[in-house]
């Protein structure tokens, strides 16, 4: 099985205290029994806007940035380009995306919308969610 | 060992640390390149198994969580970034 990660997730895995100890424990799970983590080309991109907040926001010392940044890029995930765009937007619409933001309802929800343009017909795309009880 | 030409692009401070590294060991700057860029990719996907792999790179996320002050919304800051970028794609000029 592969899994498709939201950038939600590992911004949350390097910065959350609430959430990051529950989802760390999920990777390393998905991991034990072998399941695939893909993500967008573009994931690592919002992963430095986000740290980029925090620095400015003061909540991470601007130092940690190199060790947070090896951190995130040790995660086996592996990063896809969008090579077909014109296909992901055919799949996005046959599996019925309408918008660009949906709700968020569980705390690590699984959809079988793909948030890329690379799926396979045993994907799933986990996202962490505004609902989630330690958020 | 037996070589192929191909090209990587550099930018030019890379260049010039590779070839004064090069220079230093006075060894071709290409094999210089070849020698660190097995060696980097054998740390990062050589003999560790993904569960070793996810195991070393959740450690090192959780050392970097506990220096993070305050609560922090990972979903708000992704979501803020994206809205960021949206907003700065509508202000282009279209041509």
């Amino acid at each position: 099985m592969a899994l498709v990660v939201d950038a939600s997730l590992v911004v949350a895995l390097a910065t959350d205290a609430a959430c990051g100890q529950m989802i760390a424990e999920r990777f390393g799970e998905w991991a034990e029994v072998g399941e695939e983590l893909h993500a967008p080309a573009l994931l690592p991109y919002e992963a430095a806007s986000a740290l980029t907040r925090l620095i400015a926001a003061g909540q991470l010392a601007g130092e940690v940035l190199p060790e947070a940044w090896a951190a995130i890029g040790r995660a086996p995930i592996s990063y896809h380009a969008l090579s077909d765009g014109a296909g992901a937007v055919e799949l996005a619409l046959r599996l019925g995306a309408t918008a660009p933001t949906t709700p968020r309802t569980s705390s690590l929800r699984s959809s079988s919308t793909p948030s890329s343009g690379h799926s396979t017909a045993r994907s799933r795309a986990m996202r962490l969610s505004a609902g989630c009880p330690c958020a | 060992m037996a070589t192929d030409d191909h090209t990587v692009r550099l930018d030019p401070d890379t260049y010039s640390v590779l070839e004064s590294e090069a220079g230093r060991r006075n060894v071709p700057l290409d094999a210089l390149a070849g020698e660190l860029l097995r060696e980097r990719l054998a740390e990062t996907s050589g003999e560790e198994g993904t569960p070793e792999r996810m195991r070393a790179a959740l450690a090192a996320l959780s050392a970097i969580r506990a220096q993070v002050k305050g609560p922090v919304d990972a979903i708000r800051l992704v979501r803020e970034g994206r809205e960021e970028l949206e907003r700065r794609s509508l202000r282009w000029p279209s041509s």
